[in-house]
């Protein structure tokens, strides 16, 4: 049986309360940046990247419809991993934290579950896995940049 | 599982998808290749690319059985979802342990998904193997659809340039028929006959060219018509009265049938006249020596139904459904020239109504086709209409 949305969105909710205690746009969308880019990493292997850009599409088309700003996301290829930037420098300042906090809670919700459903959850706990790494492997990627050991 | 067994199988479906000339005759082979490698409970193929979604499935499921309800309704919420066909589609996830793949290539836009249902929990070597052979089946189906549009843009190509090619021969054949029919009159009575070939060889001309344009315009969804409150037994009769001469040559008897107090029809008489031409001419053609052809009309559910009923060799029931195709041509040729039963659709069409045949081989056969009521005329009766 395929998981209720609502495990994964009691995964996302723990997350993004991770993510979001800074209270700032710039962390939240580097965070939501670097998990997307997990989560792909992790289903690429067994889903394939034709199947992978046919989903993430999906996702974040209809995330645009419910958060405008995220109409300013494009997808772009690194190596052969295609990741998702966020190109909000210029309307950093236009976009509200809380309505950013609601568009990539409701993002990743759907995209787990629709991981999920596509692979009748086969991939649904390393997932949930990679969500709880996350804002640990933030704070790494900071101090790296930093040169902080 | 021998190992390198599922890497053959792989092989097996690329196989099969390219050895077909259509992918949906490769489906079943597939099928059976991906079932040995996998157990499988079922599989659903939903193509969007079409008016209608085609829905495939394996083995056939039945609708009664609620599994089979379920795997078709999770198959056809993910297609939805995926495709963006109905946004609505996210909301009431149907559960179930489904492995679904988009069809999509490279680049391209989601058109339909293959839903695999495992028989027993999947791992993830199984659900590699079936996004793979996803992949191919979707490379496939849109190599097949590339291969429709470009027959379907070369068809479209064709007709536009008969069309092209069929308005300048008009202007042309204008005047060879002006000329013929002032030579005509400038000659003597005994020297007459080999104008009245060329007027009548022109005459055809004239038909074939006017059919061609027809069809360019239905076929462009160009085609209109002018209804107004037409007499249905005029119009009958009129029909009827242009080929008497010609079946009386043929030995063939030509009736009418229409009752009293039949309504007026809403229409536009000339092209009906055209309908009705078209089918008479054809069963002229094809009624042997000694037949009979009724034209009649009747009322039925609120519908002016009109009857060209013959003693002809009839329709086989295989081919009733072809019959108004362009350019299909039966054994018997009802048909005529290959485009008039596909103009007189298109005709029927423009007016609303529809056009059949009901037809036995051997047993003669009824083209029939509706015309509106005119409004005014509203019936309170309904005779019935007999069988051919």
């Amino acid at each position: 049986m395929t998981m209720e949305p609502s495990v994964h969105a009691e995964v996302v909710e723990t997350w993004l309360a991770r993510a979001a205690t800074s209270r700032s746009t710039r962390s939240l969308l580097r965070t939501f940046e670097t998990t997307l880019c997990a989560v792909w990493s992790c289903a690429l292997g067994t889903l394939g990247a034709v199947t992978m850009n046919a989903v993430a599409d999906r996702v974040l088309a209809n995330a645009v419809e419910r958060v405008p700003c995220f109409g300013s996301l494009h997808p772009s290829v690194v190596g052969h991993l295609r990741c998702y930037e966020l190109r909000l420098q210029s309307r950093l300042g236009a976009v509200a934290f809380g309505e950013l906090a609601i568009g990539i809670r409701s993002t990743m919700i759907e995209l787990l579950s629709l991981l999920g459903s596509l692979t009748a959850d086969l991939l649904t706990p390393e997932l949930h896995a990679q969500l709880a790494q996350l804002p640990a492997r933030e704070r790494e990627w900071h101090r790296a940049a930093l040169g902080v050991s | 599982m021998r190992p390198g067994a599922r890497l053959e199988d792989l092989y097996a479906v690329s196989r099969a998808l390219v050895g077909y000339s259509s992918v949906v005759r490769a489906l079943r082979d597939t099928f059976e290749i991906v079932s040995r490698s996998v157990a499988l409970a079922s599989i659903v193929v939903i193509d969007q690319d079409r008016d209608e979604p085609g829905i495939v499935s394996y083995p056939d499921l039945d609708e009664r059985e609620p599994a089979a309800v379920a795997a078709l309704a999770h198959a056809r919420w993910a297609s939805a979802y995926l495709t963006a066909r109905e946004r609505s589609a996210w909301h009431g996830i149907p559960n179930g342990g489904y492995i679904v793949v988009p069809l999509v290539v490279s680049d391209g836009e989601i058109f339909g998904v293959i839903q695999f249902e495992g028989a027993k929990p999947l791992t993830r070597d199984a659900v590699k193997f079936l996004n793979v052979v996803g992949n191919q089946l979707a490379i496939a189906l849109d190599r097949d659809r590339t291969s429709r549009r470009q027959a379907h843009d070369a068809i479209g190509l064709r007709e536009q340039m008969l069309a092209s090619v069929s308005h300048d021969l008009r202007s042309p054949l204008s005047i060879v028929m002006m000329a013929a029919g002032a030579l005509e009159a400038a000659m003597p009575p005994s020297g007459t006959t080999a104008i009245q070939k060329i007027q009548r060889a022109a005459q055809r001309m004239e038909r074939m060219i006017r059919d061609l344009l027809d069809y360019a315009s239905i076929d462009a969804g160009q085609f209109s018509v002018n209804p107004r409150t037409q007499d249905v037994q005029s119009i009958l009769a009129e029909t009827v009265a242009g080929f008497e001469a010609t079946a009386h040559v043929r030995n063939i008897e030509l009736e009418m049938v229409v009752p009293d107090g039949l309504p007026p029809a809403l229409c536009d008489r000339d092209r009906i006249l055209q309908v009705t031409g078209n089918l008479i001419g054809n069963a002229l053609k094809i009624v042997p020596a000694g037949g009979l052809v009724v034209s009649r009309a009747d009322l039925r559910n609120d519908q002016i139904v009109i009857s060209i009923v013959d003693t002809g060799p009839g329709v086989a029931k295989h081919d009733q459904s072809r019959l108004f195709e362009r350019y299909w041509r039966g054994v018997h040729q009802y048909q005529g020239t290959g485009l008039g039963l596909a103009i007189a659709r298109g005709i029927v069409h423009a007016h609303g109504g529809e056009i059949w045949v009901d037809s036995e081989l051997g047993e003669g056969a009824a083209f029939r086709f509706t015309l509106p009521i005119a409004k005014a005329a509203r019936p309170r009766t309904e005779p019935a209409m007999p069988e051919p």
